[in-house]
């Protein structure tokens, strides 16, 4: 191993980033961007494949579908019971929360920012979601500072970036031949344990790195006003500009089950002859039975509404409940949807009110 | 192995205690109100679930779902919980077919509960519209309590149905009613056969029965329809928003502010409500 001392940047050569993979999957799940069918996911994978397609030295990119899915899955079990009427809580609540059993490798600092925001939800003061709790607990988030910011992207325009640290354990960075590899806490840290290749960095890793970012400063295109859309909006429930800021939404509810920070979700039961399932799914506030009471009665009973409420949570209501917007400014939401709503545009047409 | 696991339920908020129903009232003639009498399986449940007037529970058939219901006793009733359920959709449904004996889940007890405290010394005047009185019933009986009576002023109660047979609590009317600390109004909306009490809608009445302001609170809960003429004649009458309190619902599932459904503005009426007074809610969004 080299000399590691306390304080001085880490590198480590682009070559050796397979044997860091399979060093990190001797001890721990390594959850990547997986290609599956065209969709990349996080998702366990095994040999090559564990650094997603493509060639294994480069950095992977945003995934398409968003990491909250392996804290907060799709569908999960939370408990099942049997028709005697016993109850037995699912695995995901009681898995041992203090030991790092996963490691979530190649997140783009949107998503690993994403974390901290979903933590103020699931991980609040006075209720914790056990089974996103414990998954967050046991798992390490490897993050590489975005080389290539996607078309849609504004993360600088939410309080994050293409270097952005936040909720990261461990990043590595471009530095020509090698990546610059910093721990940023103890989960991080031990990640790097006994793996040789990681070595102190060097005056010319150091002045690629440097050269690196300085490329990919500036090239986040969008310049979004979201601090003047944030103090628009805090007014502006009743603002006129919903009724046509709304109108192309389809209502398919695509921008939100591709957040990464939206937490919306259902609680159903599965019955079998035997007992059953308590099972939750991500839902959206999109979709007309989200609100509907079982009287019939809708408090948001058209896409007007339901648009409000979702551009609103995120950058109204959560700022108050919280002190910071709900978005990382990833622009999955704009890329994926199919009539081109973009939320840039909303916040625009706000800020300039 | 049930047992010990359900013990669980204090630190995942998801799985519930298991309750018996102990006892069922049917409420209405129509029987699409009943009340049901339930009791904790595991003792020790009553420690974690301690609870004040105006706070719900999620009540669960196991194989059906989870609704979230009012708890309608009132903590000073000890040994059981009551939940008053009108017939709407599954899980009610499901609650109104369950016989005695059945175990059903509770989880809560969730949201905030009425200001006792800030009404302490003062006059209170219940005004309560269907099945709305269920979560009053809560409080009521907690003021009129031998442990809390002292605390409180005069009551008044405003109670209206739209016939004779859909007043709920008949039997507790008839106790409310006949005593000297208690002033009731029991109103139906339309004249019946046999009926000797009075005839209007609530906020009619209220009108007519002009509850003094002064030293009061005002706690009214019952149809959206019947709140919003409720709250504007209170106005009328000289309340302040800060002397009225309601209780209001949203669709929910979660209970404890993560599932995202019930948010009327930044509050979640799961966590910030249900009880909300007038005040506050001039100052929210009108979106429920
Ligand atoms: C804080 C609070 C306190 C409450 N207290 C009480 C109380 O004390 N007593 C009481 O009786 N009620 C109370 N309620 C209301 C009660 O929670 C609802 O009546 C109950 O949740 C209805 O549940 P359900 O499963 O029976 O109806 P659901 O089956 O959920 O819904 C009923 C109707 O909704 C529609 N619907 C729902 N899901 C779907 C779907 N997937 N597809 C199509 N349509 C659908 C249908 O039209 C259906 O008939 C309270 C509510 C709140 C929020
Ligand atoms: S993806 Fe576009 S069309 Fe679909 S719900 Fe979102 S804004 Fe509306
Ligand atoms: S709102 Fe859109 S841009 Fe913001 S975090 Fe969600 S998907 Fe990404
Ligand atoms: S019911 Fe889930 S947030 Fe209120």
């Amino acid at each position: 191993m080299g000399e590691r001392g306390p304080g001085k940047a880490l590198a480590m050569n682009k070559r050796d980033l397979g044997a860091f993979v399979r060093h990190l999957a001797a001890s721990y799940t390594v959850l990547a961007p997986i290609d599956e069918g065209g969709v990349t996911r996080f998702a366990v994978a095994g040999g090559d494949d564990i650094r997603g397609s493509g060639d294994p030295e480069s950095v992977p990119a945003l995934s398409k579908r968003p990491l909250k899915e392996i804290f907060f899955p799709q569908e999960e079990v939370l408990f099942a019971f049997d028709a005697g009427g016993k109850v037995e809580a699912a695995a995901g609540a009681a898995a041992p929360a203090d030991e790092v059993t996963r490691v979530a490798f190649g997140v783009r600092p949107c998503d690993a920012r994403s974390l901290t925001l979903l933590d103020l939800v699931f991980d609040a003061a006075d209720y914790k979601d056990p089974y996103y709790v414990s998954r967050r607990q046991s798992t390490a988030v490897v993050t590489f500072a975005c080389p290539e910011p996607g078309v849609a992207c504004f993360c600088t325009s939410v309080g994050g970036g293409p270097y952005d640290e936040t909720g990261s354990d461990l990043m590595f960075a471009e530095a020509g031949d090698a990546y610059l590899v910093r721990p940023l806490s103890a989960k991080g840290e031990k990640l790097l344990c006994g793996f040789d290749a990681v070595r102190e960095a060097g005056d010319a890793d150091l002045e690629a790195a440097r050269e690196a970012e300085a490329r990919v400063v500036g090239r986040v295109s969008a310049d979004v006003p979201v601090d003047a859309a944030v103090s628009k909006l805090a007014g502006a429930f009743g603002n006129a500009a919903w009724d046509d800021v709304h109108r192309k939404c389809l209502g398919c509810a695509v921008c939100t089950y591709l957040c990464p920070t939206c937490h919306c979700f259902d609680i159903g039961d599965e019955a079998t002859r035997a007992g059953g399932e308590r099972v939750r799914n991500w839902d959206s506030c999109m979709f007309p039975l989200f609100t509907l009471h079982a009287s019939g009665h809708n408090p948001r009973p058209s896409r007007k509404e339901r648009f409000r409420q979702r551009i609103m949570h995120k950058f109204n209501y959560f700022v108050e409940n919280n002190g910071r917007v709900a978005c990382v400014g990833c622009g999955r939401c704009v890329e994926n949807c199919p009539v081109n709503l973009d939320v840039r545009k909303v916040l625009e047409a706000f800020a300039a009110l | 192995m049930g047992q010990a696991t359900v013990t669980s339920a204090s630190v995942n908020p998801y799985v519930p205690e298991l309750a018996v129903i102990t006892k069922i009232t049917r409420e209405t003639d129509a029987n699409d109100v009943k009340t049901f009498r339930v009791e904790f399986r595991d003792a020790s449940a009553w420690e974690r679930f301690r609870y004040m007037p105006g706070q719900f529970a999620e009540v669960s058939v196991f194989g059906v779902g989870e609704a979230p219901i009012s708890i309608t006793s009132s903590p000073t009733q000890r040994g059981y919980l009551e939940f008053s359920v009108k017939k709407m959709g599954r899980v009610t449904t499901a609650l109104h077919y369950s016989p005695e004996g059945t175990v059903i889940g509770v989880r809560g007890p969730y949201g905030n509960t009425f200001p006792v405290a800030d009404m302490q010394g003062k006059d209170i005047i219940f005004i309560g519209g269907g099945i709305g009185l269920a979560p009053l019933r809560s409080l009521i009986n907690y003021v009129l309590s031998d442990e809390h009576r002292g605390e409180f002023g005069r009551v008044q109660i405003i109670y209206g149905a739209r016939s004779s047979g859909d007043l709920v609590f008949k039997a507790e009317l008839e106790r409310w009613g006949a005593r000297a600390d208690i002033d009731q109004v029991v109103t139906i909306d339309r004249p019946e056969e046999g009926w000797t009490g009075r005839v209007g809608f609530v906020p009619a009445v209220l009108k007519e029965v002009a509850p003094r302001p002064d030293g009061a609170v005002a706690v009214t809960c019952g149809p959206p329809i019947m709140i919003k003429f409720v709250l504007s004649t209170l106005t009328e009458l000289g309340f302040a928003p800060e002397q009225v309190v309601t209780t209001l619902e949203m669709r929910m599932k979660c209970g404890i502010g993560k599932c995202g459904r019930c948010n009327i503005g930044s509050k979640y009426v799961c966590r910030d409500g249900p009880v909300f007074t007038y005040r506050q809610l001039l100052d929210m969004p009108q979106e429920y």
